[in-house]
């Protein structure tokens, strides 16, 4: 049967296809270590961390169509679960990883169960208050989180006695791809499942994916749960890598951000996320205050006149120019980018 | 044999009834047809026995067993099957694709390919289409999508709402032909229509909704005749 093409699609002999695409990624990502320049590794790291997020995005924006603003929250709640996990009750890493995302999921279905029937405004609106909500919590609830201070020392992972560090970032960065391909091989086995066409369903069109006998509560709720154990996740690594945690860590722009990488790669295409969140990443470091001055130096630009969050504005145009030139994203989903070209075709 | 006991149905959208008590019995070997002007309630009462709407009292049951507060799929494992008014496609996905999601909740492989080649039997023109996006196919094309789409899910009684809405009259006739087709292969049939004759024309039955209450109901051959309903849906008297 013909599936979505994913880079790992079933063809139609129904054998698993090896996904070589993806192979060829990470074996690529794999050799960065080789140039031992932490500057790098530590960019990559990021690109990897993000990646996973707006993966774990992908499922209810991309997947199921629903917009959500608060993705974040889950990201800060697996974070600072790891953290408490590790620190206050010392638990190893490896542990506290998946208890964080699990913890993640938990969350995901009890916000998703009561708010998932909502339409999609009033859903992006209750993510949103969520998110903020987690913000507060992690402001105030000093005898855990330890408040407005942020979280200090939290536990680095530690494999055969050999502790991580941040500043020889080669083990994070090898972490970070390992996360990562777990969550590309996941992303795509849901993409063609039983699961996946049910969410493509509801994104299409609910009344008809009800008709079909398909839950529509069920598939979503599902859908945020393992949406939100991947944020959760992320969250965790990004607690032992950066070592602290702080709440404007977890604000709102950061699901801005998120939801950009989406965007920007072309929602439900997971090539098209990671592409995204590898641009992004990239773009932020080139703005970055310090980056832009020392680049900007010799054209006699001085320091003091660059905005220092110029790159919100970049953002912005980027993203009227893309909705302009390429709606459906840079790496589009196939059947989107058919819609969008038929569209354009038919515009006067 | 199965039929469909509706009694004494109300439903409402928030605070407003628009189901007033509806009565009526649908027998799936019969091909029934349910007309009334526009607003009446066929769409609704549609919704309500195949669990989109939850808001509903009253009595529904088929083989015996209760239907009310049962949610879309178990309505559907049960073997009634919705085909909702306006077509509903999925738009971006193929017509394969469209079809298989008809079958989400079966799990027989080789039914499911056989269920699939019936559809393209009954619709040829959808077999030389199928890896084509559904929302490129013409409304007609839809609309037999639609249709198969509902077979896939191999009901017992498969209710149409207006599947002849926006088609030119040959292909209502063909609809509807394709339509008889079906139920003598042993599919039972509530057609919801404007069409009022030629719905009521292949119907075994017929009734007729008014303002959110069943205002007649018969043999089909009956209601043709009936001085009411032709005043009132055939632009007779
Ligand atoms: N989602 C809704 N919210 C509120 N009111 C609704 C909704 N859907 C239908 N109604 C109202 O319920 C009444 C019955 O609508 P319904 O769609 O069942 O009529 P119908 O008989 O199918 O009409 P038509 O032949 O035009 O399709 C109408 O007055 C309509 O305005
Ligand atoms: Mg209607």
């Amino acid at each position: 049967m013909t599936q979505r093409k994913g880079k790992a699609a079933r063809s139609s002999s129904g054998a698993w296809r090896a996904p070589w695409g993806w192979l060829a990624f990470v074996a690529a990502a794999a050799c960065l270590p080789l140039t031992g320049n932490s500057y790098l590794m530590g960019v990559g790291i990021y690109a990897l961390l993000f990646s996973i997020l707006a993966m774990g995005l992908n499922i209810m924006t991309g997947f199921c169509g629903l917009l959500d603003l608060g993705y974040v929250g889950f990201y800060g709640i697996g974070a600072y679960a790891a953290a408490v996990f590790m620190n206050t009750h010392e638990l190893s890493f490896w542990v506290a990883l998946p208890l964080a995302a699990a913890l993640g999921a938990l969350w995901g279905t009890m916000l998703g169960a009561p708010t998932l029937r909502l339409t999609g405004d009033y859903f992006a609106i209750v993510t949103f208050g969520f998110s903020e909500l987690v913000i507060l919590i992690t402001r105030n609830w000093t005898s855990v989180t330890k408040g407005a201070r942020g979280f200090p020392d939290i536990h680095k992972p530690v494999l055969f006695g050999y502790e991580f560090v941040r500043f020889n970032p080669t083990a994070f960065y090898f972490l970070a791809l390992a996360l990562f391909s777990l969550t590309v091989f996941v992303m795509l086995r849901l993409e063609s499942s039983r699961l996946g066409r049910a969410w493509f369903a509801i994104r299409e069109d609910e009344i008809a994916a009800e008709a079909c006998g398909i839950n529509l509560r069920g598939y979503k709720t599902l859908g945020f749960a393992i949406a939100a154990a991947f944020g959760a996740m992320g969250g965790a690594f990004y607690a032992s890598f950066s070592g602290t945690l702080h709440w404007s860590a977890f604000t709102f722009s950061e699901s801005v951000l998120i939801l950009c990488m989406v965007v920007m790669g072309g929602l439900g295409s997971i090539p098209g996320v990671v592409l995204g969140s590898c641009l992004l990443v990239m773009m932020q470091e080139g703005l970055r205050p310090q980056n832009l001055a020392a680049a900007l130096a010799p054209l006699g630009v001085p320091a003091s006149s660059i905005p220092g969050e110029l790159r919100w504005i970049v953002y912005g145009a980027l993203l009227i120019l893309m909705m302009r030139w390429r709606p459906a994203g840079l790496w589009p989903q196939k059947n989107v980018a058919a819609e969008f070209a038929e569209e354009a075709d038919s515009a006067p | 044999m199965s039929v469909l006991r509706v009694e004494s149905l109300k439903a409402s959208y928030g605070h407003i009834e628009v189901l007033h008590g509806v009565t009526l019995e649908v027998r799936a070997d019969e091909l029934t047809c349910l007309i009334g002007a526009n607003g009446a309630g066929k769409s609704t009462l549609l919704k309500a026995v195949t669990g989109l709407l939850r808001h509903v009292s009253g009595e529904m049951s088929w083989d015996g067993e209760t239907l009310v507060g049962r949610p879309a799929p178990s309505i559907v494992s049960r073997g009634i099957v919705h085909v909702p008014e306006g077509r509903r496609i999925f738009p971006r996905m193929t017509v394969e694709e469209n079809l298989r999601l008809g079958a989400f909740l079966r799990r027989d492989r080789a039914g499911i390919a056989q269920d699939l080649e019936r559809a393209f039997a009954l619709f040829p023109r959808l077999r030389e289409r199928f890896g084509q996006v559904a929302s490129t196919l013409s409304g007609g094309e839809q609309q037999m999508v639609a249709i198969a789409r509902g077979l896939m899910a191999r009901p017992r009684l498969l209710l149409l709402d207006e599947p002849s809405l926006g088609l030119a009259p040959l292909l209502v006739q063909e609809i509807f032909r394709k339509l008889q087709e079906v139920h003598r292969e042993g599919v039972g049939i509530l057609l919801v229509e404007q069409n009022a004759f030629a719905a009521l024309s292949i119907a075994n039955r017929g009734y007729v909704m008014e303002t959110g209450k069943l205002a007649l109901g018969g043999p089909a051959s009956e209601l043709l005749h009936d001085p009411r309903v032709q005043a009132a849906y055939l632009g007779g008297g």
